[in-house]
Formats: structure tokens, sequence, C-alpha cells
């Protein structure tokens, strides 16, 4: 393993302890590896977290127009409920807390505990559930669809809403509406490693590519030959919008997500293909987004997001935001 | 149970999970992300660092902080349901001796929680299939012997089984339930590391 870490058990904190001392917007609190805005507002707070190894998610998008709060588990592991809870306690101004939620057994666990927490203070919580993957649709399995890329832009969405005084409740509907209208598909050229193991999360032979995977280093749901660029936007794309059933005439954002080792050269290559693929259709890009917004660590790879752009999604995508990694100006 | 059994249960625990450390990461990493082992020993590492404190309180109130530990300490989905086991099994163990018949009663009660807080199933590929041939092999054992570490050696064998079976499931919760067909063929390192918790209690019981 070669990697610029200290001991693997302590690469959390000093990755958090180096990010707010870069940026002044920002807190910690170490303890309950929580970064947060240095200053609240009031309005209803955004908050999101999970396993670290996803940099710059989540808390790369702490700040004005998107999260109050980022929660950082350990590498590809959740937070716990008190960690969570941390989080929602510093972050509540008294009109309740959302919490952007990936779907993930031991995510929901530990948020939901978390939020049990918060309403026996008497402190007003609801959540958004992502699950935009849509590599394992049909599947007959219980845990249902991950939450992977498309996340960034419930951040965007719900966090411009937050900072436009909008309620908890009318966030939580159209928050919940911007997932139900994305869908996303990822492949990867190689594993991670994390700094735990030390070792690569799975072999894979030089011709080959991993299609529909996670963002944890897991393997896909199927391996084949690796093939051009284009043939790999039209393979992800075609995933994407057979599960949106777009229409010509329709708008949408996409967002080309690198999955940590990608050179954008690359990325803005597939991105290249994706407006082909879409200006065939007739579907317009409304916005666009290319780079590495939620990672497996090193992995290189990438997945297609796209989100059809109702009414009420273009206001709060396009509204200012002033985070580490998301700006919008 | 005294006291000093408890943290000497706790104690082979921690040993024997640091000792199968990377072998549940590995397992893990087969079909997961490959840190169950790593995240399983820092919740124990714990557990035996607040064992320190335990002098005095009865073994409900030794559970309740077992379970408040893991869940502070471990992170995931396997902390969790850990952790709420052990919060859940708490009033159960409020007894002055505790008979093979609570015990399977506690491990019942284990083993319904873990279900429905992971919206899983014996079947599924998971701890559950360890917990449920351990949780059996007890009951089957206790129809023809009164001796405790004899009907613990039986259950510690069915979880082994349990474990074993989970070899040729297809995972249906988890991590490991994206990988559909390609997760058989690997054994679920939730299922092990539950094999390796009562079997550490087993080890200690018989050496006392």
């Amino acid at each position: 393993m070669k990697k610029l870490i200290n001991n693997p058990e302590n690469v959390v904190k000093e990755m958090l302890q180096g990010l707010v001392l870069a940026n002044s917007h920002l807190q910690l609190f170490a303890e309950e590896s929580v970064i947060a805005r240095a200053n609240f507002t009031k309005k209803v707070g955004i908050i999101s977290g999970g396993g670290s190894g996803h940099e710059p998610a989540h808390a790369g998008y702490v700040g004005f127009g998107m999260l109050d709060a980022a929660v950082c588990g350990e590498v590809f592991t959740s937070p716990t409920p008190f960690q969570v809870y941390k989080a929602i306690e510093e972050v509540n101004q008294g009109d309740g807390v959302l919490l952007v939620i990936k779907n993930y057994t031991g995510d929901v666990l530990n948020f939901e505990m978390a939020m049990d927490m918060a309403r026996d203070n008497n402190i007003k919580v609801a959540s958004v559930l992502v699950d935009d993957d849509v590599a394992m649709e049909n599947s007959t399995y219980t845990v249902g669809k991950r939450g992977v890329a498309g996340t960034v832009l419930v951040h965007k969405i719900a966090g411009s809403l937050a900072e436009q005084g909008a309620s908890i409740e009318t966030i939580q509907k159209i928050a919940t509406d911007v997932v139900a209208n994305m869908a996303t598909m990822g492949l990867s050229l190689g594993a991670c490693m994390t700094p735990a193991s030390g070792k690569p999360s799975f072999d894979l032979p030089e011709n080959e590519m991993e299609v529909g995977l996670g963002i944890h280093g897991e393997p896909g749901i199927y391996r084949t030959k690796i093939a051009s660029a284009k043939d790999c936007a039209e393979l992800l794309m075609d995933k994407v919008l057979n599960h949106l059933k777009l229409n010509a005439g329709e708008e949408v954002c996409l967002l080309v997500n690198g999955l940590g080792a990608t050179p954008l050269m690359e990325l803005d290559i597939m991105n290249y293909e994706c407006h082909k693929i879409l200006a065939t259709k007739g579907i317009k890009v409304f916005k666009n987004l290319v780079g590495n917004y939620m990672t497996a660590l090193e992995m290189p790879g990438a997945s297609i997001t796209l989100l059809r752009m109702k009414a009420e999604f273009k206001e709060p995508l396009l509204a200012k935001a002033n985070t580490t990694f998301y700006k919008e100006v | 149970m005294q006291v000093s059994t408890t943290q000497g249960i706790i104690a082979t625990i921690t040993k024997n999970l640091e000792t199968h450390k990377d072998e549940l990461d590995g397992l893990d990493r087969d079909i997961g992300d490959g840190d169950h082992g790593s995240n399983i020993v820092r919740g124990f590492e714990a557990v035996l660092e607040d064992s320190k404190t335990w002098e005095g309180l009865t073994l409900a109130a030794i559970m309740k902080k077992i379970g408040m530990t893991l869940l502070a300490k471990v992170g995931g989905a396997s902390g969790v349901l850990y952790a709420s086991a052990c919060l859940k099994i708490s009033p159960a163990l409020n007894k002055e001796t505790l008979s093979t018949a609570d015990f399977l009663n506690a491990i019942n009660i284990a083993m319904l929680e873990i279900a429905t807080k992971g919206k899983s199933a014996v079947g599924n590929k998971t701890m559950l299939d360890a917990m449920d041939g351990f949780s059996t092999a007890l009951a089957n054992k206790m129809q023809n012997s009164d001796n405790f570490l004899e009907i613990l050696a039986d259950g510690v064998a069915g979880a082994k089984e349990g474990a074993e079976r989970t070899k040729d499931m297809v995972a249906k919760s988890g991590r490991a339930s994206y990988l559909g067909e390609r997760s058989i063929g690997h054994v679920d390192a939730g299922a092990t590391s539950f094999c390796i918790i009562v079997g550490s209690i087993l080890e200690y019981l018989e050496n006392k």
C-alpha cells in the first residue's frame, strides 16, 4: 500500500484537521468528527454524512447554499448515532433539521437512531433517503437501491431552499421529488484500497471493467471487456435514460462524476459523449457538472447522473452556493 | 454471574477478535467493504477498557453498558445491530442467577431485535444465520443435558455450521446483497464474528 497517511486508524481525524485549517468558514467538532459551518443562520438545518472515503462528499459541501454540517464516519463506515446527534444538536436553530441519508443499511440505522434521540430532546427532524443508483434495479433484495453521486444534487437543491427560508416540510417534499426524478449508473476500471485493509478491494484483469458498482470499492453487478468512452457512455446512459423515461424536449441536469482516480480529461470525454447521446434524443442539458463529486477513494471510473429538471428544481439548483468544493456565483 | 467472569469473557472475546481481525476484514472485502474486523475490534477494545469500571454492577447493567459502548464505537450496520441486541437483552438478564433457558431466551430476543432493525431474516446471509444455528443447537442439547458447558459447546458448533451455510447463500441483506449471485461462495463476515464471540464465551468458561 502506498498512501500519504500516518496511522491508518487516524486518517479521518487528521483529514478533518487539515480541512478546517484550509477553510475559515468551517468549524470542527473533533470528538464526533462533525464538520459544520463556523456560523449558523436562522433557518432549517441541512445535514448529511456517512462513511468517509467519498471526499469531497460530504464535508466539502458544507457552507452557504448547501449543508450546515457533515458527519464523517470511519472510511466506508456509517457514523454512530452519537456523532449524527451532535450535528443535529449544533445545527438546530429552532426551525428543524433535515437529514440527507444515502440508502445503506448502516447509514439508515444510525441516522434514524439519531433522529429518535433528537425527537426525545424536542428537536424537529425529517429525512430524505437518496437511492439514485439504478444498477440494482428490479432486484428482489430487501435493502433497495444505493445512494450515490446524485446525493450532491439533493444537497444543492435542499440547501438553497433552506437558505431562502423554506419550511422543513417543503424542503423534504421537494428533495424527495428530486430523488424520484434522478438516476445514476457507474463503472470502474479498477479497485480502491481502504487505509485499514491496505489491499485492493477486488482484482480486475487489465482488459476488464466492473459495471454497476457503488462507491465503497465493492465490485459491480457484472464484469465485461473494457470499451471506448463512447461505448461506456452509451452503456451507462442507456440504463439511466431507461429508468427516467425522458421525452424529447425535456431538460436535465447532467453530472459526470469521477470515482477518484480518473483524470478530468477522461471525464470531459465522457461528458462530450453524454451530450451527443442526449442531443440525439432531443433532451436539453439545463445544468452540467463534471468532476470528482462523490468518490470511492482512489478508484478509477465514473458515474453518470441525470436529474429531470422540474420547474421547482431550477431556481434552487442555480442559486448561489459557497462551499469548499461546490461554488455557484 | 460474577463481574470478574464477565470481564474475563470480554477480554477473551477481544483477544480472539484481534487475532481474527484480518480474516474478518478479508471476508468482508470479498463481498462487502473490508472493514468488519477493524470495526468490531475497535468496539470490543473500547468495551474491554470500559470493563474496568464494572465493579458492583449487575449483569443487566453491564449488558446495557456494552451496548452503549458498541453503539458509540463500532459504526456501520453491524455496530447498531450488535449494540441494539445487547440493549434489548439487558432487561431479560435482570436476575440473580441465569439458567440455560434464560441464556437461550436472551439469544432469541437478540435475534428478533436484529431481524427487526436490520429488516432481515435467517437465510439472507447475515449474522442471523449463525445466531439461528447457535439457538437451534442450544435448544436441542437442552432436551438431554443440563450441563451448561456441554450445551454451550453444542451451540458454538451450531453457530459455526450456521456461518458455514452462508457460503452457499445469495445475500439478501446488507452491502453484499448488491452483488446478487456473485455473493455465493463467500462466508458472511458478521456470521463469522458472532461465532468468534460465542466461541470465546465457551473458551473462557471451559478454562476458568
